[in-house]
């Protein structure tokens, strides 16, 4: 296994590599002047000029790549043309936020979705599975920044258990963490159901009920575990989704994250904080990858890893 | 955990609650409008920013009153010689930064030359390197400033925060670090800044004009609408300094908030034809579609709240304003009979054509621009025109604009000088095309006029000026004037005394929260 990993940790570097060349073309060709968006409409030719010659945005694209090639090659990504500040400190000053709420998310995901699905898989068909399935369907479409704006009107301006806005402490956690998540919470109840009813299904489940094993022993010790392949695949996709698309849940709840920071980059033609920010995520897309596929082999031993 | 030990924690938690509360003289103001990007005056790009930093961190040499008047701030006194080419300075004594720099002639020539120095990229750098020759220190208290002409607006460009006074020691100790770690004479000092998430400051014991009465104040940056809503009727912000027009009414009718309906901005909305291209290189068309465009209205039914209407291309509160400038009347009617004389006819299907070709223009908009957009694309239809609108984000709509490919867009000017000048100058003179001129008016008329006034020392033979300039300048219709926005704000109940200036300054020495 070791082996494996090394081997998948060594492919993160033409991996990214050909991530951040795409990103860089892309980025470059989005139309607009980046030094006029950053300089305003109230700026002068004069200053846009100087703007642009001072960020080396009047060089050729081909200068700018190699330039950026040698510097990431250093795993220096520059000054974010908008702030000056270095791209590494923007970056880790909100990264951890994202990862954080990332995490709490696919942890609620997993706490609640998981035994929703195995109950639903236990109560098929009856009113209670009914129910949590026609909840998943509502969690699937809800558009999270409306559930976010709800959930803030009702705990927040109404109740006021908990705060609105900020992510400092538990209280702050709360909210943004089951609108985050309630996509990927009905999504996993639904698998976790489907791959449970199969493995229900099994041979050695009926021997194991025949063999007068309580319930219990039954779907922890043999069920469980057996269903969550697809469920830790479902699991792993969806931490690396939040982490790229969590901006609008940073909005609503004011958090300050990498989501919001690429965004915005984006929008302003900021080249090097969109690079970094994707770098970044390339890497934790890599990495979520890895642990998932050890998860696999944790699951079911019979999936060995091939060196 | 014994009894005893779960009595002592809940005393413990409820001494820490009441303590909080009382140790919590915080006002707690959103402004989530701009991200403040540099904490250096000279440096910070947004408009909202810099009356952030001017509110609280930094002072100027001059700035104005309530009705706009220039005041004293660092400066007590001033005034020009040699034709408007010299200005002298007498400086306010006892003033030091809150590093403990003095405030006196040497620092003032530091921030300066810091301003006209391209190793800064100050913002306004080539603005005032355009005006400015040199500094010179007549004695500790006196400063000379010699412009390269007689400049007659010169003492409203240095009400400007983009000129704001600086610690020279503490720019030279952090070098560009300096915009995080900020040092001016204002009356609050930066105690945290997380950037996009909160500022805290604390107040200036020390400052020149008094002890503020608030001891903190965190800024936070809510940008989402909805959140700002609900953080203000949850308590978790005090004030809303841009709040949406939306907004008004119902907190109004919340007996614990205080919605002031406060007077005109400087920033003020026009809509710009492209005076470079058919068909609205031809003013009698400019003049036609001007009339056919329901302006009143869609300030009134659209825009709500969040502005008036106006009539040229000044707001009210901005030396220079022309007070007798009527509005553009509104009349389908005449558009139509003017547009006929040019040969505009109606076609089959009511789209108006000429040789062959019918009038089609296009819009290019911008997100929250539909609404106004949709209105207008009615009330040119019913005089025959078919607009068509083009959604872009902002970095193309920019690129689009300084391109020329467009008929009309929209867009807003927000500069603190308060005189007409820097307003007229830089939308009207052909020199500034296609950038903050983006309308490409060009009257060289109208230009040797704007360099004249700029000149004239004389304040009421420059005021003849800047009038006849505004009324050429209508008379042309390069642009509509739209609206000038107001200043609005919501706060909770408890907060006394929280004044926003018609510059967007705050007044944050008086406000009190109970």
């Amino acid at each position: 296994m070791l082996g494996y990993v090394i081997k998948k940790l060594l492919l993160l570097v033409p991996i990214v590599l050909c991530v951040s060349t795409v990103v860089f073309f892309m980025i470059h060709l989005i139309p607009g002047d980046p030094a006029h968006v950053l300089a305003g409409p109230q700026a002068t030719r004069e200053d846009i000029e100087n703007l642009r010659r001072q960020l080396g945005l009047d060089k050729p694209i081909w200068v700018q790549y190699f330039t950026f090639l040698k510097k990431i090659s250093q795993l220096d990504f520059g000054r974010s043309l908008r702030t000056d500040e270095k791209v590494i400190v923007e970056i880790w000053d909100r990264y951890p936020n994202t990862l954080r709420l990332a995490f709490s998310a696919t942890l609620f995901s997993i706490l609640v979705g998981i035994p929703i699905g195995v109950f639903a898989s236990l109560k098929k068909n009856s009113i209670l599975d009914g129910l949590s399935m026609t909840g998943s369907i509502l969690g699937m479409s809800m558009p999270d920044f409306w559930l976010g704006l709800i959930l803030i009107y009702i705990f927040a301006v109404k109740l006021k258990w908990l705060p609105g806005i900020g992510f400092d402490t538990f209280k702050h956690i709360v909210l943004p963490t089951i609108t985050l998540g309630s996509f990927a919470t009905a999504y996993v109840a639904r698998m976790t159901r489907s791959s449970m009813l199969e493995t229900l299904k099994q041979d050695y489940i009926l021997a194991a009920k025949a063999k007068g094993l309580s319930l219990g022993t039954v779907l922890f010790k043999h069920a469980l575990k057996n269903s969550m392949i697809p469920v830790v695949t479902v699991v792993g996709l969806g931490f690396s989704v939040m982490l790229a698309g969590s901006f609008v849940i940073e909005t609503v709840f004011v958090i300050n994250g990498l989501g919001w920071l690429i965004v915005r980059a984006i929008l302003m033609r900021d080249f090097p904080v969109v690079q970094g920010g994707i770098f970044l995520i390339s890497c934790t897309f890599v990495i979520v990858n890895i642990l998932v596929d050890i998860a696999y082999a944790y699951l079911d031993p019979r999936i060995k890893f091939k060196d | 955990m014994g009894k005893k030990s779960v009595f002592l924690m809940l005393i413990f938690s409820l001494t820490l609650a009441i303590s909080a509360n009382a140790l919590s003289k915080e006002l707690r103001v959103n402004q989530g409008t701009a991200t403040i990007l540099f904490m250096d005056p000279h440096k910070e790009r947004s408009s909202t920013g810099l009356n952030f930093l001017f509110s609280t961190i930094y002072d100027s040499l001059l700035t104005h009153g309530k009705n706009m008047e220039i005041e004293p701030m660092l400066a007590t006194s001033w005034k020009s010689s040699e034709g408007g080419t010299v200005w002298t300075f007498t400086l306010r004594k006892g003033v030091r930064f809150h590093d403990g720099t003095p405030f006196d002639a040497d620092a003032v020539k530091f921030n300066v030359e810091r301003v006209l120095d391209p190793q800064t990229k100050a913002v306004r750098g080539t603005y005032f390197a355009s005006l400015i020759k040199s500094v010179e220190v007549i004695d500790p208290y006196t400063v000379k400033i010699t412009l390269k002409f007689p400049y007659a607006p010169f003492a409203p460009a240095l009400t400007m925060p983009d000129i704001a006074m600086v610690s020279p020691t503490a720019a030279k100790k952090y070098g560009t670090d300096f915009s995080t770690r900020p040092t001016g004479t204002g009356p609050f000092i930066l105690k945290e800044w997380k950037r996009e998430k909160h500022i805290l400051l604390e107040r200036n014991p020390n400052y020149w004009k008094g002890i503020p009465k608030t001891e903190v104040i965190r800024v936070s940056q809510i940008r989402e609408e909805s959140t700002i809503y609900a953080a203000l009727k949850s308590g978790e912000i005090d004030v809303e300094i841009i709040p949406p027009p939306e907004f008004l009414k119902d907190f109004e009718r919340d007996p614990n908030f205080v919605v002031t309906r406060g007077g005109p901005k400087l920033f003020y909305e026009y809509y710009g034809f492209n005076n470079e291209r058919p068909p609205f290189n031809d003013k009698k068309v400019r003049k036609a579609v001007s009339h056919a465009i329901n302006n009143e209205g869609i300030v009134k039914l659209v825009d709500m709240d969040y502005g008036k209407l106006i009539c040229q291309p000044l707001g009210p509160t901005v030396w220079g304003y022309d007070p007798s400038m009527k509005c553009i009347e509104h009349n389908p009617e005449k558009a139509k009979r003017m547009l006929a004389e040019i040969g505009w006819m109606p076609g089959p299907d009511g789209i108006l054509e000429k040789d062959g070709k019918k009038f089609v223009i296009y819009a290019n908009i911008i997100d929250r621009q539909e609404r106004r957009f949709e209105v207008i694309q009615n009330d040119l239809k019913k005089v025959g025109i078919d607009l068509r609108l083009q959604k872009l984000e902002w970095g193309a709509f920019l690129s689009a604009c300084v391109k020329g490919e467009f008929d009309i867009f929209n867009l807003g000017r927000d500069y603190k000088s308060g005189d007409a000048d820097v307003e007229l100058y830089g939308l009207f003179h052909s020199s500034n095309i296609p950038y903050i001129n983006m309308a490409r008016y060009r009257n060289p008329e109208v230009d040797k006029l704007l360099e004249k006034q700029r000149m004239e020392t004389d304040k009421e033979k420059r005021l003849k000026l800047i009038h006849e300039i505004i009324h050429r300048i209508m008379d042309d219709v390069p642009l509509i004037p739209s609206l000038i926005r107001m200043t609005n704000t919501i706060t909770n109940k408890k907060v006394k005394n929280f004044y926003i200036y018609p510059d967007d300054r705050m007044d944050l020495l008086d406000v009190a929260v109970d």
